[in-house]
Order: structure tokens, then C-alpha cells, then sequence
């Protein structure tokens, strides 16, 4: 862009609304590009009031936006991050005032102002951080004035529907679910989800970009996960992972280490071919794995206590911990080849491969074992307490863990 | 290549370390870039290869635990005949 001034700016906002061109106007307002800082160089120490002259010179109200970058961009250059905040907010509700009159061709500005906003609340929660004050407030603030966006596009009745607002309800809640993860305020999404319910007229997800679709996803896969609907949980982040752009490594990164051991309960392991594209993911679950085919508890145990700090954190210490079942299921699996696969196994048997994989209980307790498993369907068969032996079918014996109808139902 | 015993293989706390500082990087979803080139197509490199097995279940392990679980099992089974 070659050397412009105050008044060429508004010029080239002017054109761009001339022409309807989004991804034009998103780029004048971008606080990171060279037309920001030729800006900043003009004047030294902009106010609202050092503008006043400009104020009616373009229509509203995009005179005041155009004030309000320069604001924005004065702050950034001199490393006011909860000062820049501000002005963007300004400069966000202002733009709202426009984009809530037309049809959704801004969209490409409104995504970007959004994301310029959230990241400004992060820097300027940052600085507050530092100097020791509440560290979340500016993220808050920055997901209410983005809530405010999703309810100027799902509220569009009157734009064509090719170009309806509606088509940027779904990036919007992705920015907004983003910003709660950051605060750790996830119970507000509930809100949103609702919000999306109660408006059946918005356009089916599908038809949405798939960059918005996936985003989307992810985060309902989340939140399903976290209120432990780990049915729904599994379907989103499946459609996630498969949608995702080859390319985003990290984000398939992101999806596979909450689909895994989700797919680890339902009996479907990752393949070697899988993990070996995820190093880190490899590091983590390949351990497990290893302890579940083999049904060495010693080894899962090990495990999940070498793991638990990181487990916590990511909310999935308590799903490893179900998969726990598997491994006692692959041990008893283990004892019955052993026996070359008899019908009838002494649960002393039972108890001498539980002594092996490290858990040394006594026979009372393995005999319980025994019956749990067979209870819950991992094993077919039954015990005769008096003669201290397991009767076991003598077809599918041990069901295949990926064929069981409900596998999340008992969790 | 250093000579130290420990230099050689990463100890399983270090390794530990990667992967806890690695996950925390990726802390959260990424915005997708703008150019971002999507196609309607599903991702080749995930429906060409194989990518989870359901039918793990073998009966032939040659790993040390399953060794070591089969001698013990024929102790003990010998000891209650």
C-alpha cells in the first residue's frame, strides 16, 4: 500500500462499502497492517476530540470507525494493551450499528474485528496480569460484545438468504465458546446452544464453511464431553476430525486427544499408522494400549499414575480410569487362551493371572472380579461359587469390546 | 555422541516433560487460517489408511507379561491337579 493519510483512509473505507467488498474492509481495519502505521505516524497523539473536524465527513457510522482505529492503533504502537481494549471495543459496538442495517456482506470484516477483539482482551488480560489485577476481565467483556455480534446475525429476517447475516452464526459461536474455554466460564455456552436450538430457521450446519463446521464442532464435542454425554461427544468429534483440513495439524491434534480414548472405550484402537502421525499423542495413549491388549494392570496402573497430573488437567483422567475395565477384560481373556480356551476354569486360575498383572488380591475379591466382568457383558458365563469354577460359553466367549451395543451406557 | 549412560535414552521423565509441554502449547483450538483451501472431498490421508482397529483380540503375545502369565498359570494349575 503506498503512503496514505487520514483522508484516504476514509476514501478507501468509502470505497469499500461502495462495492460491498468484505474482505476489503476487513483488511482496513486490521490494527497489524502498514496503512495502521503510516496512521499512527501522522498523528502524534490522537484523542477523540483532535477529530472532531472529521466527525460527518463520512457516513455514519463510519466516521466515528475510522476515529476509533486510529485510537487503536496509537495504543498498539505504544504497547497500551488494555487501552487498545478499549478503543476497540468502541470501534466493535460502533460497527455493530452498521452491520445490524445490512445484509452480510460485512461479514468478513465483522469476523475479523472479533478476532482482533479477542485477541486485545488476551493481551490486555495479560498486562493486567502482570501488574497483579484480575486477569479475566477484558476476555469476559470481549465474549459479551461478541455475544451481541451472534445476536445481530441470528436476528437477520429481512437480507436475501445467500446473503443473510445468519451465515455468520456459527464462526461467531466458535469465537464466543473460545473465549469462555479461555476464562473458563463454560456454563455460559449453555446459553448459546439454547439460542441456536430455539432458532430452527437458521441454515442446517452442513451448509455452513467447513472451517466453521469443524470449530463448531469441537467445542460442542467438548462440552458434550465434559457434561459426560460421551455418545454425542464421540459423534462431534468424529465429524471434527474427519472435516478437519489436513493441513491443521495441531487442531486434529487437539480433536484425536479426546477422540481416542473415547474410541479406546468403545474398543476401537487407534492404529499404529495413527499414532505415528501424533507423536505426542503416541507418548500418552500407546502406553495404555499396550497394557490393554497384553491385560498387564501393573503396567496400566503405572500408566495412569506416571500420566495423572497431565490427565487431570485435560478433564480425562476419570476416562482412562474407565478404560481400566478393558485391561481387566484382556487379562481374563489372557488366562482363558491360556487354558486353551476351556469351558471350565477354576477362578483360581483368575486370581493367579490378577497376582501376575500386579494385583494381588485375595480370592474372595477376584472371584468378584470374575463375576463383575460377567456382569457387564465382557465375558459370557457363569460362576458355580460352591465349586469355586467359571462355566464359561463356549461361543463368544469374549464379545468383541467394538460390538457392544451401548459401551457408554455403564460409565 | 556423549558418553554418559543417561544421554542415550531420554529418561521416562524427560520424555514425560515433552509431552505435558507440547500439549500445553496446543492449548486450545486454532483459528483457521483465511486461505485455508477446503475441498468437499473427505481427507485422502485419513480414508486411505487404516486408521483404528477393532479386532485387536489375539491369542499368540510373545511379550514378557504374557510369557511370564502363562508359566505361572501352568504352576498353579499343575499344583491344584
Amino acid at each position: 500500500m503506498p503512503q496514505i493519510n487520514f483522508s484516504q483512509f476514509l476514501l478507501l473505507i468509502a470505497d469499500a462499502l461502495r462495492t460491498e467488498d468484505g474482505p476489503k474492509l476487513a483488511g482496513l481495519l486490521k490494527p497489524v497492517e502498514e496503512h495502521g502505521k503510516m496512521l499512527v505516524k501522522e498523528f502524534r497523539n490522537p484523542t477523540k476530540h483532535s477529530f472532531s473536524a472529521y466527525e460527518g465527513s463520512m457516513e455514519s457510522p463510519w466516521d466515528e470507525i475510522a476515529i476509533q482505529y486510529v485510537l487503536v492503533v496509537n495504543h498498539c504502537a505504544k504497547r497500551r494493551a488494555s487501552e487498545a481494549f478499549k478503543e476497540e471495543c468502541q470501534l466493535v459496538s460502533l460497527f455493530f450499528r452498521y452491520f445490524s442495517q445490512h445484509s452480510g456482506w460485512t461479514l468478513p470484516a465483522l469476523f475479523s474485528i472479533l478476532r482482533d477483539l479477542r485477541d486485545l482482551a488476551f493481551d490486555a488480560d495479560l498486562e493486567a496480569r502482570q501488574k497483579g489485577q484480575t486477569d479475566t476481565a477484558n476476555m469476559e467483556e470481549a465474549a459479551r460484545l461478541i455475544s451481541k455480534a451472534f445476536s445481530n446475525c441470528i436476528t437477520d429476517r429481512s437480507s436475501p438468504y445467500a446473503e443473510s447475516r445468519r451465515w455468520g452464526v456459527y464462526y461467531v459461536v466458535g469465537l464466543i465458546l473460545k473465549s469462555y474455554f479461555r476464562v473458563k466460564r463454560i456454563s455460559l455456552s449453555k446459553n448459546i446452544l439454547r439460542a441456536i436450538d430455539a432458532n430452527p430457521d437458521i441454515p442446517p450446519l452442513s451448509s455452513y464453511p467447513k472451517s466453521h463446521q469443524v470449530t463448531y464442532r469441537y467445542y460442542l464435542g467438548m462440552l458434550s464431553f465434559l457434561s459426560e454425554d460421551f455418545v454425542k461427544a464421540e459423534q462431534e468429534f468424529t465429524l471434527a476430525f474427519y472435516g478437519c483440513h489436513v493441513g491443521a495439524h495441531r487442531n486434529q491434534l487437539r480433536i484425536l486427544t479426546y477422540l481416542i480414548p473415547l474410541r479406546i472405550l468403545r474398543g476401537h484402537l487407534p492404529s499404529k499408522d495413527l499414532l505415528d502421525r501424533f507423536p505426542v499423542l503416541d507418548d500418552l495413549y500407546a502406553p495404555f494400549i499396550s497394557a490393554i491388549r497384553k491385560g498387564d494392570i501393573r503396567e496400566y496402573d503405572e500408566t495412569l499414575d506416571r500420566q495423572e497430573r497431565r490427565l487431570v488437567e485435560l478433564n480425562l483422567w476419570l476416562t482412562l480410569e474407565k478404560a481400566r475395565e478393558l485391561c481387566i477384560r484382556g487379562l481374563f481373556r489372557r488366562v482363558w487362551v491360556s487354558s486353551d480356551k476351556s469351558t471350565r476354569i477354576p477362578v483360581s486360575m483368575f486370581h493367579t493371572g490378577l497376582q501376575v498383572a500386579g494385583s494381588d488380591v485375595p480370592m474372595e475379591e477376584a472371584e468378584c472380579l470374575v463375576a463383575n466382568m460377567i456382569y457387564r457383558g465382557y465375558m459370557r458365563g457363569y460362576i458355580s461359587h460352591e465349586k469355586q469354577m467359571v462355566v464359561l460359553a463356549n461361543t463368544n466367549t469374549f464379545p468383541r469390546l467394538a460390538d457392544r451395543s451401548n459401551p457408554f451406557a455403564q460409565l | 555422541m556423549s558418553s554418559q549412560p543417561g544421554a542415550q535414552q531420554p529418561t521416562v521423565e524427560e520424555s514425560e516433560k515433552k509431552v505435558i509441554k507440547t500439549l500445553e502449547e496446543d492449548d486450545e483450538f486454532e483459528d483457521f487460517p483465511e486461505d485455508t483451501k477446503w475441498t468437499n472431498e473427505s481427507n485422502p490421508q485419513l480414508s486411505s489408511a487404516n486408521l483404528w482397529e477393532e479386532d485387536w483380540d489375539d491369542d499368540d503375545n510373545q511379550d514378557d507379561f504374557s510369557k511370564k502369565l502363562r508359566d505361572e498359570l501352568k504352576k498353579s494349575q499343575k499344583l491344584s491337579n
